[in-house]
This record gives C-alpha cells, structure tokens and sequence, in this order.
C-alpha cells in the first residue's frame, strides 16, 4: 500500500456513478484521483495538462471512444487500464492486447490490476 | 589438182549442133556424164550418163551453166549454179579442173562429182560454147546406180566405141586418101572430120588417159591425158608394148587383160598400179573395151586410165565430207523424230563424232544449281566425268559465247590439275560448244581426240550447225515435256473434277440434311437429297419446286418465315437462282397435320464459267431442336435473370484457357458499368476491387485453381464514383472436357446491405453490452451508496429497490420507444405516479423528447426528487403540492427543469448530503453538463435543472 501512497490516477469515465465508485475504490486504496474525466476532447486536454503515473480509460464516452487517448497514452509510455463493457473482439486489433478489466467490476480487482499495472512500469 | 589447157585452135566444130548422128550416138553412149552448152552457158546437149547423173532430164535451152538440181561444196553448203566451173570456163575461156563438188539430185542423193569443164572454139577462135564431163568420184555405192545403168548400155556402147575405134581409123584413112573426095564424099568426110574434131576434142579434153592398143599389147595412140599421167609424150610409146607400165608384181594383169578382150569383155574401173616414165607408182582405175573392126571383129583395145591417186585422197575427204553431210541430215532426221532426251543425245553424240571425225564426246547441261552436269556420254571413264564436273568455261548469263578449241590439251591455258585430268583420259585435244537456245547459254557438247586436232572451218562450221540442231531440239523436248505436263495436269484435273463431282453427288445424297438443287434460273424444277425428302415425306425425284406448274408442285406442307407463309419468289433456292446469295436463312416448314419443322440455312446461285446463271443449291439443317433448345434456354436464362437481379447478383464465367471473362449484363450494373462495357480481362475484374481485399481475393482464386475446389470469396468494390459496395463471389472450377477448356465460372452478388447489417448488428451488441455493463455497473454503484448511507439496512433496501425501479421504469420507456428517445413528461409523470392525487402534481411544458442518456439521468433525478417530496416534502403531507415545468431556450440550445414543491412542511436544509443530493448535484452536473440549483426554502424545496439540450438530438 506503501508503494502506492501519492500514485496519481487518471480516471476517464463519463458515467458519473461508476466513476464515483472507482474514485471511491482508489482513494480508499490511497492513490491520488485525477480526473475523473467525461468527454474525450476534456481528457485528452487533461492528460497533457496533468501528472499521473497510470490511467483507467472508459471507452465509450458518450458515443465517442476513447482510442486517440489510449494511442497518446500509450505512445508517451503511461501504463493504460481499459474499462469497459466490450468484448476484446469488439475492440480495434491494437488494444486487445491491453489490460482491461470489464464492467462490472469489484472494487479489490481494479486494484489489483492498478498495482500491476505500476509494479511493470 | 586444178590445170587449164587450151585446146588446139584449129577444133571448130560447132558443139550446138551435133549434126552427126554417129558422134552424138557416141557421146550419149559414153560411160561419162557429159553436157555441152552455148558460150551463155545454156544447155545445148548431155547424154544419158549425165541424166542418170544428175537425177533429170536437164531442160535444153533453159537450164544453165549446170546440169544438176542442186550443187553443193564438199563442206555441205550451197554452191550456186553461177558459181560452178562452167562459168569460170566460159567466162576465161579455158579448161578448169574442178574441185571435188556434190550433184544433188531431186530425190535427195548425193553424188560426188569432179567437173572437167572445156571451152569450144570455131576456126575463127570464136568461143562457141563448153562442154563438161562429170566424173562420178562417189565410192561404191553412190557410184552403183550408175554403173548398172552403164552395164546396161554395154551392149550399146561397145559398137559405138568400136565405131569411135573406126573414126580414129578413118581419120588417118581420110588424110591419106583425101584425092579420093567427090563431092557427095566431101561432105561426108567434112561431117565426119567435125565429128572427128569434136571427138578428138572431148579425147583430149579428158582428163584421163585414153589409149588405144591392138591385140598383141602394142600402144597405137596416146593423148594428152595419158602423157600427163605416165610422163611419156606419145611418139615415144605408140608401138611399144603397153607392159613398159606395168610395173613388177603386176606382169600377169596385161595377157589376162588382152584375153578378156579378145573374148570381147570389157573390164570396168579395174584399180590397179602403173609404173611412170619416172619410174614411181601410179594409181589408176582402167576401163578396157575391146576395138572392132567394122565387120565386128576384135582389133585392138581402147582404155581409159584415171589417175586415182588424188581422187583417191580426195575420195577419202569427200568420203569424210560425206559422212559429216551424212551425220548432219542423219542428225537432223532422227532429232526430228526423237521422243526423248536419250534419243536426242544418242542422236547427237553419234553426229558429233561422225562430223567431227572425233572418237569420244559428251553433252553437258545446266542444272537448276546452274552447275554444267554431264547428261550423255560416249568414252568417257566414271573418273574423268566426277573429276570434270561442273567444270566450264562459260558462266549461265554468258551472251553468245564462242566455241572453244582446243588443238592441243599440252599447250592449252588450264590448270595443271585439269590439264592433268584431262592427259589421264588419254584425251589430246577438245572442243567446247555451246549451246543455246532462245538466246540464253543452257550447256555444251564436247568434242573429244586422242591426238592433238586441228579443227577446219568445216568441222567448225558443222560443230555450230549440230550445237543449234541440238540445242533447238533439247528445247524442243522441254517445251513437248512441259506441255505433256500441262495436258497430264490437266487430265488429271479432269479426272479429279469427275471423281469430285461424283463425291459430291454421293456426299449430298448421304448428308444428313436436306439440300435443294435446281438446275435452271426459273426453278422450274427442284431436286432435293434423301434428306430433303425424307424431311419433306415425299417421294424421292418428285419436284420439289413452288415455282413449277400448279399440278407438279408439292404439297402437304407450307412454308413460313417471320409469321408468315412464303410466296414461291421468296423461297430461298428462287431467290438464290436469281443471283442472291441467301445466308442464315430460317424458315419454318409447317405440314397440314399440324407438325412443323424449323430449318436454318444458305442458297447460292450456280453460274456456269461464263458466270452467266444455271441455277442453284441450298443446304439446311434442321434446327427444329435447337429451337425448342433455345427457347428452353432463353427461358432458364430469363429465370436465372430474374434471380439474379432479385438478389442484386451477376454471373461470370472465366475462361483459364483464352483469359477471357464473361460477365452477365448483372454483373455489369454491379460495377456500375454499362452492359458490355466489360472488356473481358480478369483486370477488369481487379480493377475495381479494394486494395486492400485484392490479396485475399487472388489467394482464394489461386486456391481454387490449385484444389480445384469451389471459390468463396468476400471483398470489397470501390466503384468509379467512390462508393465501397461488399461483395460475395462464389464460383465452381469446370474441367476442360469441353472444347471451351477449363473454366471457373459462378455468381457475384452485392452483399453491402447484409454486411451494413451485419456490422449494425455488431454495433449493437457491443453497444448493448457496453450499455448493460454500464447499467449494471451503475447499479452496482447505486446498491454502494444506496447501502453505505444508509444506516438504516430495511431503509436502505427499501431506497435501492426503488431506484432500480426507477432505472427499470426509465429502461422500459426508452425500450418502447426502441431507444428513441423519451418525452420528459412521461419521465416526470412516471415517478410521481404513485404520490399522484386530485391536483397534488401539475407538469407543464412544451412536448420534449429526451434522449436515452437523458431520459435515464433525469429519471433517476426525479426518482429522488419524488422520493424526497414523498419522505420529507410536499408529497408528504395531501394539502403538499409539486409542480413541474421546463422551457427549451432554442437560442441557448438548454433545456430548463422547474421543481417547486408547496404547500408541504417547513423545509431545513439535510443535514448531511444523502445519495439524492449527491445524485441530483453532482451526476446531472457530470453526466448531463447540467447545472442543479437546489433551494431549501421554507415554503419548500425548489430545484432547477438546466442542462444542454440539443432539440432532436438523440
């Protein structure tokens, strides 16, 4: 838990509720909540403008995906965990192979998958 | 060999009249051919040994300078008549010896003569005339016929010779007895003095010697011949024995001589040897008549002795002269009747080595190599011809080459190899002649001698004759070849032509489809094969023809085209017979029964070589089948059409073997092209297909084409104008047991629509799951505050079943609008139903349709808002009432919600933010953008939404 005090988060979720829980699940595990962020184009402005060590992306945001987020990210070498209710097959070939943790999920899950997601970095 | 002599002067007889009976018996009984003529050279006289001579009776008075028909030089050419001896004679005025000639005679034989031509002259020394012996110098058998015809007239001649015998006697009487003359006696004796003088003139104009000798050998004349012949002058033999000429070895010839002659025997042309005063040898033919008396007894002898020694070189040369002449009219008669190139070669090599007195001899050719090739040969060893081979001294395009003589090979300008080929031959001396016909160099003959040769100019002239001979006859034989050729071709082409005409005839008859023939432009009459009648179901041979008479026509049919029957002038054999050529002609053929026949073909007119029309044919077949084929077919393509179409589909066909693609016209209007505009390459077909397809496209092709195995393939089109259309090709490889070959053939159908569909279907499934997962990780998140806030578990319970009501009552509205959208009354009117009683709740505003995620958002807004009004609220208590009212700013493109709650119990602001508050402030703001103003007041709560709404906006 140590390891993870003051890790900053980015969260995009446009679904207020769900965000809320992950929001919840993440200050209760001691990161640091940035975000959570709703639209595409506000988090793609939000993920220049601040620090973060690791994302949570949902990917459909108000009908708009999240992919020019998850190629920046990826492309700047931030860790990115895609949450969402999409199979792998309905996803583009390039991000099945990305950490995703589908809806809905527990709370100690997307721990978990955070965790490892910074113990690779 | 020539001499002239002047005859005596005082001779002036006048030959043009031979008054006397006795001389003229003479001279025509003379063993010798002899004529006299006029000083112009006019016949006056010959005898009967001239005729025979000459082959006629020479026409006295007309003929000139010469008896004979013809003469000709001993080189075989032409000698005119006024170039004979007589003329030179009568022109100098003195004797000529002649050259040895040739009297032709009409009939065509030849006789080698040698004229003794001798000038006459009067007392005066006028030239009155010329008389001419003719010796006969022809060898054996020339001279035959005129022997026998002298043998006959042996019994004639001797008495006259016996007579001449006395003439001589009584001249040496005359002058003795001359006192004696009477008058009467004068005259006799000045006649017999002529005859004498003409006699002693044609005695000493011979060119033999003529002696006359008594029975015991005693020489008793001798005139000039005989003294140039044995270089004794008469006074010194007359009186000696006739033996002093006879030389040794021959001494027994004059005892059998005189006894022959004493038995009255005459001795004709005996060749023996006589010895000269010199000494030397002497040839000489002798002719020994016996002399009598005028009672007929034997006194003496008469004999002509000839100097034959250069007659007998001379004879050799006529002789050579001969057998040139000989061999060229032999040459020409058997060229004349050759049949074939041996003959003329045999012909020719025999006439070259006769004329050219040559042993060996060969004839060479051009070949098509234009290489010399030897043709025929005689002599020549297989060696000295394959050495010699191809050899000569002209090329193919020489003009009028030169014959070429060799006299001799060891001095001759060739090679040494030739030269020594030639010496090996044992050949010294050759001759080169070309041959030509037309104009153009076509070979040579050659000419071949053992020793070295000089050629005269009449070997020459003869070897140019014999070349034009042959080479006229070769093309001769040519030309008869290539017309023999010609006609044998052309039998042959007439055989052909017969044997084909009856081919034809059989072919007709045994085709199994029906032909018309008529043989006259008005087709009076048709004739039709088996075939046709059997089509027709009438009698073979009966008239097939609508044109003839109304009684002969045939009937039990009629014949249409395009709906409608035919008149006689439209069917296709009249048509044709008028000179049309009628192609792909259908026709129906339809019997009075009812059944009919379809028939597909062409007429042509027949026309004789003129061109001129004679008719004419027509052949059918019977396309009754194919019709009904076709019309199938049509049908099944019609049906396929159809389907094709209904499905938006096109077929193809590909041939592997030309390359060639077909496309249905369906197919076309698939790639947007015009029917046809397909060019029919498999480039066509991959032009239109997406780059990115095209791999998969050409992988599944080559699968196809390698397993066999049936072609399945979806791709993309890009058509010309942008448009991407899915495609589905499923295609089916046939085998090339066909003559078309191995083909892979099927259908393409547009399946845009069905993947459209599918890729919707997708899209909602993925939608629908992300949207159930986002629902229920909502839930999940409404279950978490519903039951972290609420301390109260039953309370807590009872919160959350009604949210989820409340989120299901959302669902369902938005299901029934099949996610259209939901009108924000009905949103409103669904949570306040259960609180709802007489005027406690008014909703007021305009129609406003709201979008799903709206209609969710707000729903579970006014679910708290409604729960709270129902708790705590308006709702609370029944005098409590809530309204509702929106406005839609369409400027601001905002929607703005009014809930006023009044008439409930006093209102205190929560003291702690529940999950309605949190809910209502914080997910409108979030989720919607919206702005929540929430006013405690104490007449009661008041809250308004503001949220950016987009009319229409889904």
């Amino acid at each position: 838990m140590t390891e993870s005090e003051g890790c900053r988060v980015f969260v995009v979720e446009d679904e207020f509720l769900v965000a809320l829980q992950i929001e919840d699940d993440l200050i209760a595990a001691g990161y640091v909540v940035v975000g959570p962020y709703t639209t595409l184009q506000g988090s793609i402005i939000a993920s220049r403008q601040q620090k973060f060590e690791v994302a949570t992306l949902d990917l459909n945001l108000r009908g708009e995906f999240v992919y020019p987020l998850v190629d920046e990210l990826i492309e700047r070498g931030v860790p990115v965990l895609l949450l969402t209710g999409y199979t792998a097959a309905d996803l583009p070939e390039r991000f099945r192979a990305l950490p995703r943790l589908a809806k809905p999920f527990d709370g100690p899950e997307l721990i978990r998958q955070v965790e490892s997601l910074l113990a690779a970095r | 060999m020539c001499s002239a002599e002047a005859l005596p002067k005082n001779l002036s007889s006048k030959i043009g009249t031979l008054d006397s009976p006795d001389l003229r018996a003479v001279l025509d009984a003379l063993p010798m051919a002899v004529y006299a003529t006029d000083p112009e050279g006019i016949i006056t006289y010959f005898n009967q040994a001239a005729a025979d001579l000459a082959g006629r009776e020479p026409w006295l008075g007309k003929d000139r300078w010469c008896i004979s028909w013809e003469l000709r030089r001993a080189d075989g050419s032409i000698l005119p008549h006024d170039e004979c001896p007589m003329v030179q004679t009568l022109k100098e005025g003195r004797a000529i010896r002649g050259h040895g000639i040739v009297s032709v005679r009409p009939d065509g034989t030849m006789v080698p003569i040698l004229p003794c031509s001798t000038p006459i002259f009067d007392k005066s020394g006028m030239m009155t005339g010329a008389i001419n012996l003719l010796v006969d110098i022809s060898e054996r058998n020339g001279s035959e016929t005129i022997l026998d015809a002298e043998a006959e007239r042996t019994a004639v001649l001797d008495p006259v010779v016996s007579r001449s015998g006395e003439v001589h006697a009584a001249t040496a009487i005359d002058d003795a007895d001359s006192p004696l003359a009477s008058q009467h006696e004068a005259e006799r004796r000045l006649r017999a003095e002529r005859d004498s003088q003409y006699l002693a003139a044609i005695v000493e104009s011979s060119d033999d010697a003529i002696i006359s000798k008594d029975l015991n050998g005693i020489i008793s004349s001798w005139n000039n011949g005989a003294e140039r012949l044995f270089g004794y002058a008469a006074d010194e033999v007359i009186g000696k024995p006739v033996t002093i000429l006879i030389p040794p070895g021959h001494e027994d010839e004059e005892p059998h001589i005189l006894d022959r002659i004493r038995n009255g025997v005459r001795i004709d042309h005996y060749e023996t040897k006589r010895r000269r005063k010199d000494g030397s040898l002497v040839d000489i033919s002798l002719t020994v008549s016996p002399v009598r008396d005028a009672t007929g007894r034997i006194i003496g002898a008469s004999k002509i002795a000839r100097n034959i020694t250069e007659q007998k070189q001379a004879e050799q040369t006529m002789q050579a002269r001969l057998r040139e002449q000989a061999s060229l009219y032999h040459l020409t008669e058997k060229l004349h009747r050759a049949n074939g190139t041996e003959e003329i070669y045999d012909a020719a090599l025999d006439a070259i080595r006769a004329a050219l007195n040559c042993s060996r001899a060969s004839i060479l050719l051009f070949d098509q190599s234009n290489t010399m090739r030897f043709v025929a040969w005689r002599g020549l060893s297989e060696r000295y011809r394959h050495a010699v081979d191809g050899h000569s001294p002209w090329t193919p395009d020489a003009r009028d080459p030169d014959p070429i003589f060799v006299e001799d090979v060891t001095r001759a300008d060739f090679s040494d190899e030739l030269r020594a080929t030639i010496a090996s031959e044992g050949i010294a001396a050759l001759g080169f002649i070309p041959l030509i016909t037309g104009g153009r160099l076509i070979g040579k003959f050659m000419a071949y001698y053992d020793r070295p040769h000089a050629f005269s100019e009449t070997e020459i002239s003869l070897a140019l004759t014999i070349a034009r001979q042959l080479g006229f006859s070769i093309q001769r034989i040519r030309a008869e070849r290539a017309r023999q050729l010609a006609e044998e071709q052309l039998r042959r082409n007439e055989a052909n032509e017969r044997a084909r005409a009856a081919e034809l005839q059989a072919i007709m008859e045994a085709v199994p489809t029906p032909i018309w023939i008529t043989r006259t432009p008005d087709c009076r009459v048709i004739d039709g094969n088996r075939s046709a009648y059997e089509l027709l179901h009438l009698p073979p041979g009966s008239n097939l023809s609508f044109s003839a008479p109304p009684d002969e026509r045939p009937s039990g049919f009629q014949i249409f085209s395009a709906g409608r029957t035919l008149s006689a002038d439209e069917l296709p054999v009249q048509r044709a017979a008028g000179g049309e050529e009628v192609e792909n002609f259908e026709e129906e053929i339809r019997f009075d029964d009812g059944r009919s026949r379809h028939l597909l073909g062409n007429a042509t007119p027949l026309r004789n070589a003129l061109g001129e029309l004679t008719g004419a044919v027509a052949a059918f077949i019977d396309i009754t089948e194919r019709k009904q084929t076709e019309e199938a077919l049509r049908e099944s393509e019609r049906r396929l059409k159809m389907a094709l179409d209904a499905g938006r589909m096109g077929a193809w066909e590909w041939n592997l073997q030309s390359g060639r693609v077909i496309w249905s016209p369906g197919l076309a209007v698939l790639h947007h092209l015009e029917p046809g505009a397909c060019e029919g390459t498999l480039a066509d077909f991959e032009r239109d297909i997406h780059p990115a397809d095209l791999p998969a496209v050409e992988q599944a092709i080559e699968r196809a084409l390698a397993s066999r195995e049936d072609y399945h393939v979806a791709y993309r089109m890009r058509l010309p104008d942008g448009t991407i259309r899915w495609m589905e090709a499923i295609g089916r490889f046939s085998p090339s047991d066909g003559p078309a070959g191995a083909r892979l053939a099927g259908i393409c159908m547009d399946i845009t629509e069905r993947k459209e569909a599918e890729a919707q279907r997708d899209l909602l499934v993925a939608e629908l799951s992300h949207r159930v997962k986002n629902t229920l990780a909502t839930v999940n998140s409404i279950a978490r505050q519903s039951f972290s806030t609420n301390p109260d578990a039953r309370d807590a319970q009872r919160s959350f079943d009604a949210r989820i009501r409340a989120l299901a009552q959302a669902h369902t509205r938005l299901a029934e609008a099949r996610w259209s959208g939901v009108s924000l009354e009905t949103i409103f009117s669904d949570e306040l139903a259960p609180y709802r009683s007489e005027n406690n709740i008014s909703l007021d505003g305009p129609p406003t349709t709201l979008p799903p995620k709206h209609a969710l958002t707000l729903g579970m807004a006014a679910h708290e808002l409604a729960t709270n009004a129902a708790k705590h609220g308006a709702l609370s208590v029944k005098a409590g009432r809530v309204s509702v009212d929106w406005a839609v700013d369409p400027s601001e493109n905002r929607l703005c919600i009014r809930w006023c709650e009044t008439g409930g119990p006093p209102v205190s602001p929560p003291s702690r933010n529940g999950f309605g508050r949190l809910l209502l402030e914080r997910v409108l703001a979030s989720d919607l953008g919206g702005d929540v103003r929430l006013e405690f007041a104490s007449q009661g709560l008041s809250c308004t939404i503001d949220v950016p709404y987009l009319r229409g906006a889904q």
